[in-house]
């Protein structure tokens, strides 16, 4: 089956959902420019989870090096965007 | 209950830090060496230390009380027996973790980064297999994990650091270890009045009377218990998190006659 690679835009409204479903984040807490950490109480081990979600979307594993630079939403769009195109 | 003066309790309690950086410091190095020469199999060697460190504390809170400088009374600790459990405990004090380590068999502790690199305690704790708590996560929730399955009863203070008082927020390390390992879990609580050994005190700030502490064991409980175990492990957390602070909220120990009026 051919698939597209998701969009950026795609790749966002994912993270938003997998915040709403996996920490029960409101919906209306996230943009892309809130801090994970700090606005969104997410931590080191919450972060694993992320990534574990992130493979459904990309179909293969997303390992982010220097996970903890990653500050925001959109820097965590940024990165996981940067793994789908590295191929 | 009568206390002796604090012009006594000062130099003593002086005298008690100091026997205890020595105590820590000698036992790691003579526990180090006999170790090093008989070579026992590891598992052996992490009982051996910890039932070391036990009998230490014990002598150590022994040394307190007979310098008039604390008393204090323990409950329920018989359950504790066997092993694998979360232990999950509040922390007012400097003394908690001694109180604990004396009080309880085969106890693996979650010790703070500093504690496990300090040069004193350090060699010891490594000894003991104490797992530090790094800033990542994953590495602590891993050897917890580990921890539990192999049966040692693991102790954490998931407050991070010493606080007294209510509405005092866990980190959510103890939860995470708790959703991920599925092992009981026995809150724990501590109270010491008057407040002395916080985290602002210095060590000759002792308090106007001798403090009293007190250890009590609650009943253990498993996750699925006290929460919805089929929501994901995030929320998991979260909610079982909010229930521990609930649980070892100062205010709800038993006997408690509004102290502080």
């Amino acid at each position: 089956m051919q698939s597209e690679k998701p969009t950026r835009e795609d790749v966002y409204q994912f993270v938003v959902r997998v915040l709403q479903e996996q920490f029960e984040l409101d919906a209306d807490s996230v943009n892309e420019d809130v801090d994970l950490r700090e606005d969104l109480d997410i931590d080191s081990i919450d972060a694993v989870n992320i990534l574990i979600e992130l493979k459904a979307l990309t179909n293969k594993k997303v390992a982010i090096e220097n996970f903890h630079q990653i500050r925001t939403v959109r820097d965590l769009v940024d990165a996981v965007c940067k793994v789908i195109n590295e191929d | 209950m009568k206390s002796l003066p604090r012009a006594w309790r000062v130099p003593a309690t002086g005298f008690s830090f100091l026997v205890f950086g020595c105590g820590a410091l000698v036992l790691g190095l003579v526990l180090g060496a006999w170790l090093f020469i008989r070579r026992p199999a590891p598992d052996s060697r992490v009982r051996l230390v910890r039932s070391a460190i036990r009998s230490m504390c014990k002598v150590y809170i022994g040394m307190l009380k007979g310098m008039g400088l604390l008393t204090y009374h323990y409950e329920g600790f018989d359950t504790l027996q066997s092993n694998g459990k979360l232990i999950v405990a509040n922390h007012p004090t400097l003394l908690d973790a001694v109180f604990l380590m004396a009080l309880i068999p085969n106890a693996a502790f979650i010790v703070k980064a500093a504690m496990a690199n300090h040069p004193f305690t350090g060699g010891i704790a490594r000894l003991a297999g104490y797992i530090p708590n790094n800033e990542d996560g994953i590495d602590l929730l891993e050897n917890a994990v580990n921890a539990l399955q192999r049966g040692d009863a693991l102790v954490i203070f998931p407050a991070g650091t010493r606080t007294t008082g209510r509405g005092v927020k866990f980190k959510r390390g103890a939860a995470n270890i708790a959703v991920a390992s599925r092992c009981p879990i026995v809150p724990l609580r501590i109270r010491c009045q008057p407040a002395t050994l916080g985290k602002n005190d210095k060590w000759y700030h002792v308090p106007p009377r001798k403090p009293h502490f007190e250890f009590y064991v609650l009943p253990e409980f498993a996750v699925q218990d006290v929460i919805d175990s089929n929501r994901p492990t995030g929320v998991q957390a979260r909610h079982l998190n909010q229930y521990l602070e609930t649980c070892l909220e100062p205010d709800e120990l038993p006997g408690n006659s509004s102290a502080g009026a």
